[in-house]
């Protein structure tokens, strides 16, 4: 699924590019140690015996090109990878985007409060990271491991063996651990959310629970919880550390297992230089096993942002939860939505938009996302070229003539109160001039006698568009225009255990 | 944050004038104090753990030099045993130490996490009305993965210094004890490290400024479109911003590549000076053993133990060094933190526990002179010079268009806003929230059960009391429709209860609370009828023996009130 999705962002090419200079990289960096000591106990060697055909020319001239290549192969591998990431991210951000403008409009609102926002910058960039932050210090970590070993194999088949041997130990300890964290990081994660909800929960209901005396209640509940998810996390560092010094202790077991069998029989056929070489290219790639800790959980990382892409990536052309709602209404028509609350209408509005495609209709929600710009900004979003006389039309056509079309609105509309944020929703759906117009609840927040005037303004200032207006029963004196037909909800049973 | 955007930010941090960043890093300094005993036996720690690795070298050095003698007499196995046991048990010592050190600096960062989550839970959650502050989410955002945002640079980065100087010291002071000479070269080369990530070559350091601040301008055009991509499809010009934002990023893209291919060059340096220096202790180690050097001044005899353990421990007195430097990446994200933080505690003052009114007080009179609100932002005032007079006992209904103030009339009556002109009394005390029971649009449960909920108003409450409460609303039908009774589970924001029933709870709620005076804020917006009929019997029942304030726009409440006053524009007309 990670995978897959990076596949779709990465050109394979790129992605082999960098991980083979991950690799040569890392391998050169193990072999500089490793031919350093080989060559240090050769002339030692050489120099007692008295081999005079020995030159030290080459070797130490590998020492010296082993320096320069790896400075140059790091500095490679990283430009790679960053531009690796940086592609990946603007590629998966452009699918996404397309995929998220695929979704239901409501589903779409319903993650407009920070939540696309983070998954189209954090978990893509997450997701984007994968390769450089994951795939390549394994694939390093693999080829070092798997050429050392080749090595090894190579002088001696019994070490190489007691060496891969050692080596599977560690990847399996590795990957045991971060199984092992996987429980705690869940709990963690859990609590985080509870954490999260009762935040939210208490923030609103600020006024009642300052007047109850109660923000220390709600305080410390919050509190229990985070500590919960403290002592989650505490437990998944401990199986960490745990997990990194197990890694150690295997590579000095390792170490140990090359200076017994390579240099304590008499029989053996390697000379010292190449077990002390052997024993240091060992030490270089257990210095990258044990990074592996650190690795996998961010695989985890990139798998948890995968999944909260998935909905944005893979768009069903309707929505695939409830029944499917048809409809038709006739052009210039109204029709009203009603019944008792919690019997449904913001939903089967939601319904009918769903299965719309974009631009055959419009839909203004309770609470519509207004453009942290002017007023004039936020109407020219549904109409580009509109003149500034336009754009003054529609804004005495929903009552809002006395705020100046220069003025911000703030983030979120923050600075406008409730009712001027659903007018000028309003109005911008009016500057769209869409063939059906769904309206949810759009007397809410607003005075009756505002209300009235607005939907009477409205209606005729769209003659040809077909509305849908929900509207609780108690308002529907406030349309000042004929009814050409309703939709009655019956209330559902509101009460479920949750 | 990746480590691009982390190296984009450290590259402009140095290039910009840094002030901000230097209040960062006080900011930071000043928390992790907090933690600091932990903090500094972690970097000790980490910094003996260099001892490990000097014993590992020294165990190897020592198994060389048997393995050499026993192959060069051709004589018996060499006997490495011992040799094999100084290395393991250097990389024991070394394991242990390191895990300890981790221990010591987890415990010392979870100090500082809980110090610092709750001061961001006392801002977000005031005991006292707040002014301004946060949107909520950015107080949930703080509470969970800002505090964490630190945690690199808590456990990592701080120590990093000590052990540094410790572990740099100890691996040099074990060398010089071997060979001076190597000791002098390893020192020699120590200036050449650079101390960050300075651009290296001042020639392209214009070009390199010119970059950030264009990735900076496009990455908050980025950001600023994707905030608006649900509207942009909502208008149906997704086709447009999708093509908009594709060109943005790559563009993006391009440029920051165009930084980083200068700022990795520090990095490259830094890599090519440790292997430079590994090359050349290999060489003058190699020349001395084969006996080939002569040079005046300079050692010329060397054991084969002596050179193994001064070459492994070469990149070993460099390794603390590079793990400062790296450090960038921990010092961006914690520096990002600390700002968002610091806004999210800001507020977070000592408080006074309020002191609620006796129940069964007698009704307050309340009395508003001269009052004015003008709201962060806005120029016109929400509330204007507004004089108002509740007699004790009074039911008072203010009503009015959407935006009229009457939220922040009820909220300066009640005491939750302080003016900013004119004052606010309870008969003749300043306004207190301790007298007030409020009830809020939409009417507000936290998760946990009908019965918790209720006891928020009065903790001691038993269970006859909180039935009680129901009847004299004339509620029992709510209680009969709940399954567990008192017991029901109220989930996040009232889920599994329709409006009506979760606004009828907050009313329960109000009557335990007996206070002299009530406040509601719209209290039936978002209910049918049938459910709005119910609350406004149980309001006129709730009305005996108190003062009300009630602020409503439904037709079906105004009759109740004795008076009612209509505000416009923050004044009543």
């Amino acid at each position: 699924m990670t995978l897959r999705l990076l596949r779709t962002a990465v050109r394979r090419r790129d992605l082999l590019h960098g991980l083979l200079l991950a690799a040569a990289a890392e391998l050169s960096a193990a072999t500089l140690l490793g031919v350093s000591g080989w060559f240090l106990t050769a002339c030692a060697l050489v120099t007692v015996r008295a081999d005079t055909t020995w030159s030290w020319l080459y070797p130490s001239g590998a020492v010296r090109a082993l320096a320069l290549s790896r400075t140059g192969l790091r500095y490679a591998e990283r430009l790679v990878s960053h531009r690796v990431l940086l592609d990946a991210t603007a590629a998966l951000r452009a699918r996404l985007v397309r995929g998220a403008a695929a979704l239901p409009p409501r589903r779409l609102r319903a993650l407009r409060d920070g939540a696309l926002l983070s998954r189209l910058t954090d978990d893509v960039t997450t997701v984007g990271a994968l390769p450089a932050d994951v795939l390549a210090p394994l694939a390093s970590t693999a080829v070092t491991a798997a050429v050392v070993t080749g090595l090894l194999w190579h002088a001696d088949a019994r070490l190489g063996a007691a060496e891969l041997l050692v080596f599977l130990l560690a990847a399996a300890t590795a990957v045991a651990t971060h199984r092992r964290t996987q429980d705690a990081v869940r709990r963690s994660a859990r609590e985080q959310a509870v954490v999260r909800t009762e935040l939210l929960g208490a923030r609103d209901a600020l006024p009642e629970l300052i007047c109850l005396d109660a923000v220390r209640p709600a305080r410390s509940r919050i509190a229990a919880a985070l500590e919960r998810a403290h002592r989650a996390d505490e437990d998944t560092r401990r199986v960490l550390r745990a997990g990194r010094s197990a890694l150690r202790l295997l590579g000095a077991l390792g170490q140990c297992l090359v200076l017994a069998l390579a240099l304590n029989l008499a029989a053996t056929v390697q000379s010292v230089s190449a077990a002390i070489g052997e024993v240091l290219l060992i030490a270089a790639g257990y210095e990258l096993v044990e990074q592996l800790p650190r690795i996998l959980p961010a695989y985890g990382r990139a798998r948890a942002a995968a999944q909260r892409l998935a909905p944005l990536d893979a768009v069903p052309d309707r929505p695939a939860d409830g029944t499917a709602a048809a409809f038709e209404a006739e052009p210039g028509t109204t029709t009203l939505v009603t019944g008792p609350n919690g019997s449904g209408k913001s939903t089967l509005l939601s319904r009918l938009a769903g299965r719309a495609t974009p631009g055959d209709l419009t839909l203004v929600e309770a609470e519509d996302w207004l453009a942290d710009a002017t007023v004039a900004e936020n109407l020219r979003l549904a109409a580009p070229d509109a003149a500034p006389e336009r754009l003054a039309e529609v804004l005495a056509l929903v009552a809002l003539d006395d705020i100046p079309p220069d003025f911000p609105v703030g983030p979120n509309g923050g600075r406008l109160s409730q009712g001027q944020r659903r007018r000028l929703a309003l109005a911008r759906a009016v500057l769209r001039d869409p063939p059906l117009l769904l309206l949810d609840e759009p007397t809410a927040g607003l005075d009756r006698a505002t209300a009235r005037r607005v939907l009477g303004a409205v209606r005729s200032a769209l003659p040809t568009t077909a509305f849908v207006i929900a509207l609780p029963d108690r308002d529907h004196d406030l349309l000042p225009f004929p009814v050409d037909g309703r939709i009655e909800l019956t209330a559902r049973v509101t009460m479920e255990r949750v | 944050m990746t480590d691009t955007a982390a190296l984009v930010a450290e590259l402009a941090d140095e290039s910009g004038h840094g002030t901000d960043e230097r209040a960062s890093t006080r900011r930071l300094r000043a928390w992790a104090r907090i933690g600091e005993p932990e903090l500094r036996r972690a970097g000790t720690l980490r910094g003996l753990a260099q001892l490990g690795t000097v014993i590992w070298a020294a165990g190897l050095g020592w198994a060389a030099g048997r393995g050499l003698a026993a192959q060069h007499l051709h004589t018996a196995p060499a006997d490495v045993a011992p040799a094999a046991g100084v290395v393991a048990a250097g990389l024991a010592l070394r394991a242990v130490l390191l895990a300890a050190a981790d221990r010591a600096a987890a415990t010392g960062a979870a100090r500082v996490r809980s110090a610092l989550r709750a001061r961001v839970l006392r801002a977000a959650l005031p005991g006292r009305p707040p002014r301004g502050g946060l949107t909520d989410v950015a107080y949930a955002e703080a509470l969970d993965a800002e505090v964490a945002g630190l945690d690199d640079w808590l456990t990592d980065y701080l120590p990093a210094r000590r052990a540094m100087l410790l572990g740099s010291g100890v691996v040099l002071a074990a060398i010089a004890l071997r060979s001076w000479f190597v000791a002098l070269l390893l020192v020699l080369a120590t200036p050449l490290l650079p101390a960050n990530l300075k651009v290296i070559g001042m020639g392209t350091k214009a070009a390199v400024q010119a970059q950030l601040g264009a990735v900076r301008t496009l990455h908050g055009r980025l950001l600023d479109q994707l905030r608006g991509l649900p509207t942009l499809v909502g208008l149906g010009a997704q086709e447009e911003a999708a093509r908009a934002l594709r060109r943005d990023d790559e563009e993006l893209a391009r440029r920051t590549t165009l930084v980083l291919r200068v700022a990795f060059l520090s990095t490259a340096w830094v890599e090519l000076l440790i292997t430079g220096t590994l090359a050349v202790v290999a060489t003058y180690c190699g020349l001395v053993l084969l006996d080939y050097l002569r040079l005046p001044g300079v050692p010329d005899h060397m054991s084969l133990a002596t050179a193994l353990f001064v070459l492994t421990l070469t990149p070993a007195y460099f390794a603390p060094a590079r793990e400062l430097a790296r450090g960038y990446h921990a010092r961006a994200r914690a520096a990002a933190a600390a700002d968002l933080l610091a806004g999210a505690m800001r507020g977070a003052v000592p408080e006074r526990r309020l002191r609620p009114a006796a129940r069964g007080a007698a009704p307050l009179s309340v009395r508003l002179r001269e009052a004015s609100v003008v709201h962060a932002g806005r120029a016109r005032p929400a509330l204007d010079r507004v004089e108002l007079d509740v007699r004790a006992g009074e039911f008072v209904v203010v009503t009015g268009p959407s935006g009229a103030g009457k939220s922040t009339l009820l909220s300066v009556a009640a005491g939750l806003l302080v003016p900013d002109r004119g004052s606010a009394l309870h008969g003749r005390e300043r306004a207190t929230p301790a007298h007030v029971a409020w009830v809020g649009q939409p009417g507000f449960l936290l998760p946990g059960s009908v019965r918790e909920n209720l006891r928020l108003a009065r903790p001691e409450a038993d269970d006859v009391e909180l039935l009680a409460a129901f009847d004299e609303l004339g509620f029992s039908g709510l209680l009969a429709a709940l399954p567990d009774g008192l017991g029901t589970p109220v989930g996040e924001r009232g889920f599994g209860l329709s409006s009506g029933q979760a606004q009828q709870l907050v009313f329960v709620r109000a009557l335990l609370r007996d206070a002299p005076l009530l406040c509601l804020d719209e209290p039936t917006a978002h209910l049918d009828p049938d459910a709005e009929g119910a609350v406004a019997d149980a309001l006129s029942r709730l009305a005996r023996h108190r003062t009300v304030l009630l602020a409503t726009h439904s037709p079906a409440l105004l009759p109740l009130g004795d008076r009612v006053l209509p505000l416009d524009q923050g004044r009543f007309v």
